[in-house]
């Protein structure tokens, strides 16, 4: 207020200075006007005096030049030098009086010129400072004192004139001023308050001014944000007239510049319920319910504007908006677009839902395994039992071993699948690519299933219907696997009629490709589960699996192993009359290889089971044997001896080094796990010395790295324990190529499946090894091992009652290795479990194994 | 009212303005102009001041005169056509007029001199006397009427009563060429309504009706008893 008050003041005297500078420089023009003025009226009215006929140019005209003039110079100069002055003005104002009087005198008197000291007087209230009305007045009263005083006639018109005369002419002048001074209080006054008001709307406007401002940086803020921020706003009034939106809400909705009603809002954005079918109606649009006051909250709707654009889905709250008074101006919405949260909600929902249809399927695969462990596990038991108790005729007990053999097979190759599959879904099951005979492989599997299909009454016939490579680069085991599940399922699945296996190369793509189909008449599979059988743990009907068997792997497996050599499988289907699967294979280049216009003979091909060590002779070989175990030692030494090689005992892969380099083998059978030096440093060292001789590797670890892994150490080729004999001796045979029969396909694989073919057959009471025990030669080499068993069963004891790991792990390794090679494969598993428990420090457990090892070999019957 | 005295007596403005002039300076201009100023009107006032030669008119009627009197008091003024201060006087007896016209025979002579032809008398002065009411305007040729009177100065004016009596012999202005009050027009109307018997004279202000060395011829050589024989 009180800077208001100064700021009036100040803008008062602006005012007034203003009015003072204006009206100086209106009484400079005045007063040189009057000047000339007065000059005219000299000479108009006495520009000669004259005397007689002869004149001369009158005083009058002089005056009025010179003395006017004068009169007139200095207010002028003031007025222009010292505009705004108080000098200046009350100097014009006492030059304005003495004007008048020159211009009275000038014009002899004349009552109207008197008017010009009132009109001056009233001229000089433009100044609107009554002060300067004093100076003129002052003057005035002067002019009529001195004048009175000594020329009294040329005021009153007589000689002597009272004093009061002169108080008379002064009091009219006064009279004057009095309403002039009145007139100036109020101009004053007047201005005072315009310069109040000016100053208030200086300030009003000033703070509008920084509203404004503030508005705008407001604005902009607003601006900003609404254009930055990825969810939609739109705000409208009560007509529904969007007043505001921005770009976000302009991209999900694809708002234009039209205008549109309330009413076709739902239309014209393609605004849907949550059924994504139903159009909203209006009235629960959030934006109609904010116009009306309502607000609304995380309201969900599908909008898409264009029939032919993708929907997004949004999440919508929407606000009345009110004025300070709480009258409603219209309403705002947010939206965002929800549409990623909501797929992936779908999608985590779908993967719930597969998520719960994995866990029942492997809950009724669990069950299933139950069943099918227990079946084959039942009758192993069950027959065991009858044999332990001597039940039965000797054909009959026979039968009881087949079927306790056939049920142990059954068993392992559950396990194999379970291993597969848990290689799968861990993202390590591993494909090699290697040169192979597609054929070779085709055979193999037919030979092997052509039993069972017969079995089954069944044709079981493989044909190419194109030219046959020699060779194609894949992983051959793999092949036989992927084969095997198909050709198997389709003789399971099948009850009449027969299977079909075609095999073809396709040339019309850049890469050859080797397409496998598997025709059968069986039952078929329901379009409605086609999409499921190759799925983990699924079949087409957990009734099928109770009829036919099996776990509901086979094809998740084949279908695993089919990407991974680098195809496809797919599968046609009518039920009741057959199915056709259809696998394609990468073959690699065939440019270097041989193509056969037809395949070779299968009677070359087929390699089965009747492949015998009998077939094998090893004349003159001479062979060294790096092998710590003396019972395999013994037993691998007799084995080759038996087939006409010279063997060469060492324990050690020192000792084996050292041997090696003294005398001169033809192949040399190295034990990877021994004491001193293991297998692999021991072949290193042999390779670095030149040594060429072929390295068969032993390991008990038949898993695919520790292939890789001899291998890299040098080995030439690859056994695992437990020891197949003959598998001992065909490779041993292939490798001095003296197996007169051509096999070296498969000449270093020594495939797990085949491991458990050595099931067990003793008689359900006595455990009896599976080596031929009529042999004589055999015989210390088993009662060796028992003898030696019994202590190292001691040594575990003692180990596991002191927690000696490392003792329990030697122990467990050799029983694996050892108890499988002399014929006792019952302990290969006990003796595995033993390794891994002692690895993990599991007391419990190791107690267990030891129990059942000890109840194993109190039933091991010697050879008599 | 002190501080504005002192801010006018400093030369300082409400405002700063631009100060080319020192304060002390400008006052001292002030000063000056206010001597010259008041010596000019002082001059100017003092000129007007300065009356003209009175004359000595004879006190009775001169009988060689050729103004014709209708039997009431007879009041003659004397101009010069050109003489710019008698334009006050002319005013001064058309108030008087206004006044007294049924009193008094008026009659104002234009003083012709020797040598001027018509157009001496087209002046303005002139037409104004001619304009006047009751007023008898003539043309006093070859100084007849002038020197009968001794009239020596523009604006003159005699006064005489029905017997021929000089009443009164002066001005009808307060000062040179000045209207308003005057001493002259109030004793006329004094005489006129009887209020005063006393004769009166006052100063006449008025240019020469003769150039200086013309100035007295027959006035100065006609006695009082030749202007009335």
């Amino acid at each position: 207020m009180i800077h208001s008050t100064v700021q009036a003041s100040k803008l008062l005297q602006e005012h007034q200075q203003a009015v003072y500078r204006r009206t100086d420089r209106t009484f400079a023009v005045l007063m040189v006007v009057q000047w000339f003025a007065g000059v005219v009226a000299a000479l108009w009215i006495s520009p000669r005096a004259w005397a007689g006929t002869v004149s001369s140019l009158h005083p009058h005209v002089v005056a009025a030049v010179v003395l006017g003039g004068a009169i007139t110079a200095l207010p002028v100069f003031l007025a222009v030098t010292r505009p705004g002055f108080a000098l200046t003005r009350h100097v014009i104002a006492i030059s304005q009086m003495l004007i008048s009087a020159l211009l009275i005198h000038l014009t002899g008197g004349r009552i109207e010129t008197h008017f010009h000291v009132f009109g001056s007087l009233a001229f000089l209230a433009c100044y609107r400072d009554w002060r300067v009305l004093v100076s003129a007045t002052i003057v005035i009263v002067l002019d009529h004192l001195v004048r009175g005083l000594f020329w009294p006639f040329s005021v009153y018109g007589v000689l002597s004139a009272p004093v009061w005369r002169s108080f008379e002419h002064g009091g009219w002048v006064l009279f004057e001023d009095v309403f002039l001074f009145v007139a100036i209080r109020q101009s004053v006054a007047e201005m005072r308050n315009v310069a109040i008001v000016s100053q208030v709307k200086s300030e009003t406007a000033a703070e509008l001014s920084r509203s404004e401002e503030a508005l705008r940086n407001q604005t902009q803020i607003l601006e900003s944000v609404l254009t930055s921020m990825g969810d939609g706003v739109v705000v409208a009034d009560c007509a529904g007239k969007f007043l505001v939106f921005n770009p976000a809400a302009q991209q999900i909705l694809q708002m234009g510049r039209t205008e549109t009603r309330p009413e076709q809002w739902t239309e014209a954005y393609g605004v849907y319920l949550p059924d994504t079918l139903t159009r909203c109606p209006i009235d629960q649009l959030p934006l109609v319910r904010a116009i009306r006051g309502e607000p609304t909250d995380a309201v969900e709707l599908y909008v898409c504007p264009t029939p032919q654009g993708r929907g997004d889905w949004i999440s919508v709250n929407g606000r009345p908006l009110r004025d300070t008074h709480g009258a409603l101006l219209g309403g705002v919405v947010v939206f965002r677009d929800v549409t990623e949260a909501k797929c992936s909600e779908e999608t985590l929902q779908k993967a719930k839902r597969i998520a719960e249809a994995a866990n029942l399927s492997k809950s009724e695969f669990l069950a299933n395994m139950s069943h099918e462990i227990r079946t084959p596990l039942s009758s192993i038991l069950g027959f065991t039992e009858l044999l332990r108790r001597g039940i039965g005729s000797p054909e009959q007990q026979n039968t009881y071993l087949d079927t306790i053999t056939s049920s142990g097979r059954h068993l392992s190759a559950l396990i194999d699948d379970i291993l597969d599959l848990s290689k799968i879904e861990a993202g390590h099951m591993e494909f090699e690519r290697v040169p192979c005979s597609p054929h070779q492989i085709i055979t193999e599997v037919l030979s092997v299933l052509r039993v069972r299909a017969q079995d089954n009454s069944l044709r079981l016939e493989g044909v190419w219907t194109s030219a046959v490579p020699e060779l194609i680069e894949t992983d051959p085991a793999r092949l036989r696997q992927l084969l095997m599940n198909l050709v198997g399922n389709a003789i399971k699945f099948t009850e009449r009629g027969g299977v079909k296996l075609v095999a073809s190369i396709a040339w019309d793509s850049p890469e050859p490709r080797m397409l496998i189909e598997v025709h059968d008449t069986g039952i078929g599979i329901p379009s409605e589960r086609m999409d499921r059988i190759f799925s983990p743990f699924e079949q087409a009907d957990s009734s099928i699996t109770r009829r036919f068997g099996g776990t509901g792997l086979g094809l998740a497996i084949s279908r695993h192993i089919a990407h991974g050599l680098g195809g496809e499988i797919a599968v046609e289907s009518e039920p009741g009359r057959g199915s056709v699967f259809r696998v394609t294979l990468r073959t690699g280049p065939l440019e270097q290889t041989r193509i056969l216009a037809a395949p070779p003979s299968e009677a070359l091909m087929a390699v089965d089971s009747s492949k015998s060590g009998s077939l094998v002779t090893l004349s003159d070989a001479s062979v060294l044997l790096v092998e710590d175990g003396e019972s395999n030692r013994e037993l691998i030494s007799l084995v080759l001896q038996e087939s006409g090689a010279k063997v060469t005992c060492v324990e050690n892969g020192q000792q084996g080094l050292e041997t090696a380099s003294r005398d001169r083998f033809d192949l040399i059978l190295m034990d990877m796990q021994m004491p001193v030096m293991d297998g692999y440093t021991a072949t290193e060292r042999l390779r670095e010395r030149g040594c060429k001789l072929p390295i068969i590797a032993l390991t008990a670890h038949a898993m695919r790295g520790d292939r890789e892994k001899c291998l890299q150490a040098g080995c030439s080729g690859y056994l695992s324990k437990p020891i197949d004999i003959d598998e001992l001796l065909r490779t041993v045979a292939v490798t001095l190529n003296e197996l007169k029969a051509d096999s070296d396909g498969s000449s270093h694989e020594a495939g797990k499946g085949q491991t458990n073919v050595f099931a067990s057959a003793e008689p359900s009471s006595v455990i009896t090894s599976s080596l031929p025990i009529n042999n004589l030669n055999f015989r210390p080499i088993i009662e060796g091992f028992v003898t030696r068993l019994h202590a190292r069963l001691e040594e575990m004891r003692t180990a596991c009652e002191e927690a000696d790991w490392d003792t329990l792990v030697e122990v467990a390794h050799w029983l694996h290795g050892s108890g499988g090679t002399i014929g006792f494969m019952c302990f290969t598993d006990p003796a595995q479990r033993l390794g891994q428990l002692a690895q993990q420090h599991n007391i419990r457990g190791i107690d267990d194994v030891i129990r059942e090892i000890s109840m194993l070999a109190d039933r091991i019957a010697l050879p008599v | 009212m002190i501080a504005y005295l002192k801010r006018c007596a400093g030369c300082v403005g409400n405002l700063p303005a631009q100060r080319r002039f020192p304060g002390r300076l400008i006052l001292a201009i002030i000063a000056a102009w206010s001597v010259v100023v008041t010596a000019g009107l002082c001059a100017l006032w003092h000129y007007s001041a300065i009356a003209g030669d009175g004359g000595a008119p004879p006190t009775s009627w001169p009988v060689h005169s050729k103004v014709i009197r209708d039997g009431r008091p007879t009041l003659l003024v004397f101009v010069h056509p050109f003489c710019p201060c008698t334009r006050a006087t002319l005013a001064e007896l058309d108030r008087l007029v206004a006044v007294c016209r049924d009193q008094v025979d008026i009659h104002v002579l234009f003083i012709a001199p020797d040598g001027t032809d018509a157009s001496w008398l087209d002046t303005d002065l002139y037409r104004v006397a001619r304009r006047i009411p009751s007023v008898g305007v003539s043309v006093d040729t070859h100084r007849y009427e002038a020197d009968l009177f001794r009239m020596q100065t523009s604006g003159s004016c005699l006064l005489y009563d029905e017997s021929g009596k000089l009443l009164f012999h002066g001005g009808l202005t307060a000062a040179r060429g000045h209207e308003g009050d005057n001493q002259g027009s109030k004793s006329i109307k004094a005489l006129l309504m009887h209020k005063d018997d006393e004769p009166q004279e006052t100063p006449v202000f008025g240019c020469p009706l003769f150039e200086t060395e013309n100035r007295s011829t027959r006035a100065d050589h006609c006695s009082e008893q030749e202007l009335n024989s």
